[in-house]
């Protein structure tokens, strides 16, 4: 209701002005993070509008793309310095990385046009109807990626192997061999934030 | 006569509401959601230092047409690890930050893409249509980017997450290397910002 409010005390200040292109921020939020991004997923969402009716004369159908954005990573600010257990003579360490978590980074601000069939007595579609389209499938995508495994589980496979690559390599080039391994997470071993 | 010229008169009134009708009812919409397909898979080994969250009022004019939208966006700015300059010095680890890397999206809340109101603008507006069709909706999604990329870099988001990514960097190597690190920033007002200027 807040937002609302200011939002359209925004849009009376903006729109009393000459239209020119302004993006200053209504909110902004900052946060510090030390997260290692390990593997990053596209999702792309296809949405096809048809409108018609008895009465209309022509085809309205538009069929739009865009992709939305997963990463798997591991919170650094959660590994100890007991996480690293150094066997000097061995020339060995081995590391017990936090668990890797996924979550959804965002989605195209863009859409692709695959097609677009609008008969000369049928309206253009308008922005707020393509907003409309976009909203309807934004929620697809966060059922399925909430519904469905797959998505997780093959970002944090991938993210996995690029960690004990990475690490593996690092300590290599120091003299040490490493066995990397990975802390459970409290309920599975990835979870989602969004 | 007189009774044709009412029929005519009842006929005309009817056509006209029946067309006034149809012209405020919408036809029915429907709208289908093919399933999510795996597009791209990456991997990579950066280190995150900030994530951003904001709302932007846009208000933008492209072909005579002005839109005026609210988007949140969702955003992070990292730093490649694989591709960092490393040195030793003595018993110290010398390492330089490497440029940073701004990712912004649209969020993915709901109404993250609220448009508002579209008009046209210019002479005889009002016999113009002011719909924006998808190729002029994108090039100011477009121009949205590009100036919040420039925002970051001006009110001070990505200095800021230079130096946290330094101070990241540099804990997360004194573990690995059991060492003395030194992490240098050559451009800690970040490595892109003279395009943004």
């Amino acid at each position: 209701m807040k937002f609302k409010l200011l939002t359209m005390c925004t849009l009376a200040a903006l729109l009393s002005s000459c239209a020119k292109n302004d993006n200053t921020e209504l909110y902004q939020e900052l946060k510090s993070v030390d997260k290692m991004v390990f593997a990053s997923m596209a999702i792309t969402k296809t949405a096809k509008m048809d409108s018609s009716d008895w009465y209309t004369i022509g085809k309205r159908i538009a069929v739009y793309s865009y992709d939305s954005y997963m990463r798997a990573y591991v919170d650094l600010s959660a590994l100890q310095m007991d996480d690293l257990v150094f066997d000097e003579d061995a020339k060995t360490v081995k590391v017990t990385l936090p668990p890797v978590i996924t979550e959804i980074t965002g989605r195209d601000m863009e859409m692709r046009k695959e097609y677009e069939n609008v008969g000369m007595l049928r309206a253009d579609l308008d922005s707020k109807e393509r907003a409309e389209i976009k909203e309807k499938a934004n929620a697809s995508f966060k059922t399925e990626v909430e519904e469905n495994p797959m998505f997780k589980q093959q970002l944090t496979d991938a993210a996995k192997r690029k960690a004990r690559k990475y690490f593996e390599t690092i300590f290599e080039a120091n003299g040490y061999t490493a066995s990397i391994d990975f802390k459970p997470s409290s309920n599975s071993d990835s979870h989602e934030k969004e | 006569m007189k009774k044709n010229k009412k029929l005519i008169l009842i006929a005309v009134v009817a056509v006209i509401a029946i067309g006034l009708y149809f012209s405020f009812v919408s036809p029915k919409k429907s709208i289908d959601i093919s399933k999510g397909q795996i597009s791209k898979v990456e991997t990579m080994a950066q280190l995150c230092a900030i994530d951003i969250y904001s709302e932007v009022p846009i208000l933008d004019t492209i072909n005579n047409k002005v839109m005026f939208a609210v988007q949140k966006q969702k955003g992070s700015v990292s730093f490649d690890l694989e591709n960092m300059q490393m040195d030793s010095d003595g018993d110290t680890v010398k390492i330089v930050l490497s440029p940073e890397i701004v990712n912004l999206y649209e969020a993915t809340e709901d109404n993250s893409w609220e448009v508002i109101d579209t008009k046209a603008i210019g002479s005889m507006s009002m016999l113009k249509s002011d719909k924006l069709t998808i190729e002029e909706e994108n090039a100011i999604k477009a121009n949205i980017k590009e100036n919040s990329k420039k925002l970051l870099y001006h009110n001070g988001t990505i200095e800021r997450a230079r130096a946290e990514g330094a101070r990241n960097l540099q804990t997360l190597m004194e573990k690995v290397y059991k060492k003395p690190v030194k992490v240098t920033d050559p451009t800690p007002k970040g490595a892109h910002y003279d395009e943004y200027k």
